[in-house]
């Protein structure tokens, strides 16, 4: 019977819900590329950020300016 | 957002002792989870501690997570006092460990390491092998899926 002792590596990072497929990719790049991916992960989040707050601050500007607003009640 | 290669060409240009540590070198072997600071071993010789904290001035570093009115100078006496400091500087998160748990202090870290060319630098990476013990004496909950990932990658790499 296969215990959790004997289970691979591997197989217990599927059963943990791990993709494989991603470290096997990565595997195939340099370390450089690696981390130039990483940068652009890092890029990204930066812009998503940064659009949530010019969001966000839209929104206060158009309630405030809303006739529903309760600055002008 | 921290600016890996800037930083690792400071580091290098001003000779500093180091070893990259943490999420980027997880990412550095191949680990898919991805991380928003650099962390570094640094030695704790006069000379390097000199050449850091003239490092650190000029990237403004400052405390993270620190209240603002707490006065920091990221002077020699001060990293001398201390040991671990997380900053947040001109090119981001930046993690700076004299000792990482579970492995030790600069030259035990560098030991373990492998010397690596990043993005045209060559530069120490903590080895798969370290990064596991010092996730695993770390014991954070939030490690337990980079822990599994790591070793999947250690035996990945073993079959290669």
């Amino acid at each position: 019977m296969e215990t959790e002792e004997n289970k691979s590596a591997v197989q217990r990072a599927i059963e943990y819900g791990i993709d494989i497929s991603l470290l096997e990719n990565n595997l195939r790049l340099s370390t450089t590329e690696r981390l130039e991916k990483l940068q652009g992960m890092m890029e990204l989040v930066e812009e998503m950020k940064k659009a949530y707050v010019r969001r966000y601050r839209n929104l206060i500007v158009s309630d405030t300016n809303s006739e529903y607003s309760p600055t002008t009640h | 957002m921290t600016r890996i290669q800037n930083i690792l060409q400071l580091l290098i240009n001003n000779n500093i002792e180091f070893v990259i540590i943490g999420g980027v070198a997880a990412v550095a072997h191949g680990s898919a989870y991805s991380t928003s600071d650099l962390d570094i071993c640094y030695s704790r010789s006069m000379e390097n501690l000199k050449k850091l904290s003239d490092t650190l001035y000029s990237i403004n570093a400052k405390l993270r997570n620190a209240p603002p009115d707490i006065p920091f100078t990221p002077d020699v006496p001060t990293l001398k006092s201390g040991l671990n400091f997380a900053f947040v500087t001109a090119l981001g998160d930046f993690d700076i460990l004299g000792e990482v748990g579970g492995i030790g202090f600069y030259q035990e870290v560098k030991n373990i390491s492998n010397e690596d060319i990043v993005f045209g630098l060559k530069c120490f990476v903590l080895d798969l092998d370290g990064l596991l013990a010092s996730k695993k004496f770390a014991g954070r909950g939030k490690d337990k899926p980079v822990i599994i990932e790591l070793e999947a990658l250690k035996e990945l790499k073993q079959k290669k």
